[in-house]
């Protein structure tokens, strides 16, 4: 009997120490999923970042690109380099017209 | 340590009964208890020190990345782009890099001096050294650098410089479609055009997809700069409307200015003549006036109107001229473009009748077009027989080019009137349209305009298999309260195709010069029907109009 708080104080002393260390653990975990989360944190911003930046980028090019394909420029490159010339009314033809002009030539 | 024993006193014979005592064991214990806290604050710290070493060894062997978050200043919300209605870009924002100094920081001024010019050649050398030189902590070098600058400057490694992020707007088409367009200020409001029109919208970062079709823009103004440099005229007006759902396909005004620099261009050539220049139009109200008078039926088929003689109203003597020694038919009326026909109809019509249509034709209002810059007509106040014998030939009524073409859609457009808009539509029955005059009435006037093209004062506008149809008008400008002869304002409406008619241009020239080949004169049929023909013959293959080469004219109790 006499030994018997003995006894039974040291199971609570473990389990003072356990839940001690449990706690510890568990403040241990809690923290490194907050690490874990700033850092992901800090990975969207990277990537929200890099997302805007390829948007940027990407107006960048469509602005140029319509810079470069603005008529104007197109109209000048193409009287210098092409000999090209807007479409006349008489380079057009039906299908009915070229009907005719084909039964002409086969007459 | 000496390891502690507990004294027991339950062996005791003279104790059986007695209390436990137990001082010892209190002190062993305490000292037990002490033991276990220093344990556990032991573990604490142990714990914290193993937090504190992952962490450490956290982010010097595995954590790279910086972890700062987002600076706001990448946030910024950049205006909404403008796209032309097949999705060409026309207007985009960009975000550029703006170049400041901190003169304090300057180690050498004339090599710094020197090695920005290298980079940035066109600024000003005594400016940029004076900058330098100032106590300031921060001095604007350059603003809203292009990407290539940017890298060079910052390739000059000067610790004095510093960059900005600002954003910037962008028009890649130059001057195409400026006045439509309008421009912005530094601080990215809209000033004009569909950057005033839309602001709201696009401050929110949004889009705006106009109603506009680059390609046929771009013809509209190549011909209308074409027209400017032939005729020598002061200004330039082109619009071109799709009739059926009232969209503005062009609308162009010319001279015309770079949105990209506004500040550079003078308040002139930003004007947009096309929606705010009030113009006495002359014959190209006819239509109208004939539209009136076969919709109050007060010319019959084949009828013969007396224009040869002298028509006198209020002391004032109405000319033609083209001088008929004859009757003519309504038909010729239009296609010779008498001013004494129109008055003879208008006058049988009436004026409430003639007020009346042009109310419904919205030529009493400005046009409801979401653009600001819409004028409000000048209207004569007292409407006697002499004004509704002028305003039947376009006299004695200013309207804008934009209004009239919407009028004269409207007449073409089985005679119903549909509000303009410059946003491309996509819900045609949220479009506010009206019947204005009757089917028949719309018919018989296409026969009429096409009858003025293929015999009247518009032949050069005909482009063979389109079915064009127009009307001519040359008006002497009114200067000083008189017309001046020499001083011209031309114009031509036309329309096509004639069997069903679907795209309206309408050209506007104030005061074009007679060419070589003009014979000396300036008149519309030799300078605006010229140009629309023109216009027509390049946008048709852009706007998938076929050909009809084996239309028949059915000209309607008309024709000599």
């Amino acid at each position: 009997m006499n030994y018997i708080y003995y006894n039974d104080k040291k199971p609570r002393l473990l389990l003072w120490v356990g839940l001690m260390l449990f706690g510890i653990g568990l403040i241990l975990f809690l923290y490194l999923v907050k690490i874990r989360a700033l850092q992901t944190r800090a990975e969207i911003a990277q990537l929200h970042r890099s997302i805007m930046q390829e948007e940027q980028e990407l107006r960048l090019l469509s602005a140029e690109l319509a810079y470069l394909q603005n008529p104007e420029r197109l109209k000048k490159l193409a009287q210098e380099y092409l000999d090209l010339q807007p479409v006349r009314n008489s380079q057009i033809k039906t299908m009915n017209v070229i009907a005719e002009l084909d039964a002409e030539e086969e007459r | 340590m000496k390891e502690l024993s507990p004294l027991t006193v339950s062996d005791s014979p003279f104790l059986q009964n007695a209390p436990v005592l137990s001082i010892g064991d209190e002190d062993g214990q305490l000292v037990r208890a002490a033991r276990i806290r220093i344990f556990i604050s032991m573990i604490i710290f142990a714990g914290f020190a193993l937090v504190l070493i992952t962490r450490l060894a956290n982010i010097s062997l595995f954590n790279q990345k910086n972890l700062a978050i987002m600076p706001a200043a990448e946030n910024i919300k950049l205006r909404g782009n403008i796209y032309d209605r097949n999705g060409e870009l026309l207007v985009s924002s960009l975000k550029t890099f703006s170049l400041y100094a901190d003169p304090r920081k300057v180690w050498d001024i004339e090599n710094s001096t020197e090695a920005i010019l290298s980079v940035l050649p066109d600024l000003d050398p005594v400016v940029l050294e004076e900058k330098l030189r100032s106590k300031k902590a921060f001095v604007w070098i350059r603003r809203n650098l292009t990407p290539k600058e940017k890298q060079a400057v910052f390739e000059l490694g000067l610790p004095e410089l510093g960059f900005k992020t600002e954003p910037k707007r962008v028009y890649p088409r130059g001057s195409l479609a400026a006045h439509v367009l309008g421009f912005t200020d530094i601080d990215q409001n809209g000033v004009a055009g569909v950057e005033r029109a839309f602001g709201s919208v696009l401050q929110t970062g949004q889009p705006a997809v106009l109603s506009i079709d680059l390609r046929v823009q771009f013809a509209l103004e190549d011909e209308l700069k074409r027209g400017m440099s032939t005729y020598q005229a002061l200004a330039a007006s082109g619009i071109v409307m799709n009739i059926k759902t009232g969209e503005l396909l062009a609308l162009a005004s010319m001279p015309d200015f770079n949105p990209n620099r506004p500040a550079k261009s003078s308040p002139e050539n930003r004007l947009n003549h096309a929606s705010m220049s009030l113009y006495e139009l002359g014959s190209t109200f006819k239509p109208i006036s004939m539209a009136l008078a076969l919709e109050e039926g007060v010319v019959s088929a084949g009828e013969k109107i007396p224009v040869q003689n002298k028509l006198k109203i209020r002391d004032k003597i109405i000319r033609d001229d083209h001088k008929s020694k004859v009757p003519l038919g309504a038909f010729d009326i239009l296609a010779k473009s008498s001013n004494k026909g129109v008055s003879i109809l208008s006058l049988r019509a009436g004026a409430q009748a003639q007020q009346n249509l042009l109310r419904k034709l919205g030529l009493f209002d400005r046009v409801p077009i979401e653009l600001k810059e819409s004028a409000r007509p000048l209207i004569a106040k007292e409407w006697q027989d002499l004004t509704v014998a002028t305003v039947s030939y376009g006299h004695g009524i200013s309207v804008t080019p934009l209004a009239l073409a919407t009028a004269i859609s409207a007449l073409l457009n089985d005679g119903v009137y549909i509000e303009p808009t410059i946003y491309k539509r996509q819900d045609m029955s949220k479009a506010g349209f009206r019947r204005v005059v009757s089917s028949q009435t719309s018919r018989t006037l296409t026969d009429m305009m096409r009858y003025v093209v293929t015999n009247g004062t518009g032949r050069n506008a005909e482009v063979a298999g389109y079915g064009v149809m127009g009307k001519t008008g040359t008006a002497e400008k009114l200067i000083d309260g008189k017309y001046v002869k020499n001083r011209l304002l031309t114009s031509f409406v036309a329309a096509f195709p004639h069997k069903d008619p679907k795209y309206l241009v309408f050209i506007v020239y104030d005061e074009p010069k007679p060419t070589k080949d003009s014979f000396g004169y300036a008149t519309a049929g030799w300078n605006a029907t010229k140009t629309a023909g023109a216009v027509i013959e390049r946008i048709v293959p852009i706007l998938g109009v076929r050909p009809d080469y084996n239309e028949q004219i059915a000209l309607l109790g008309g024709g000599q």
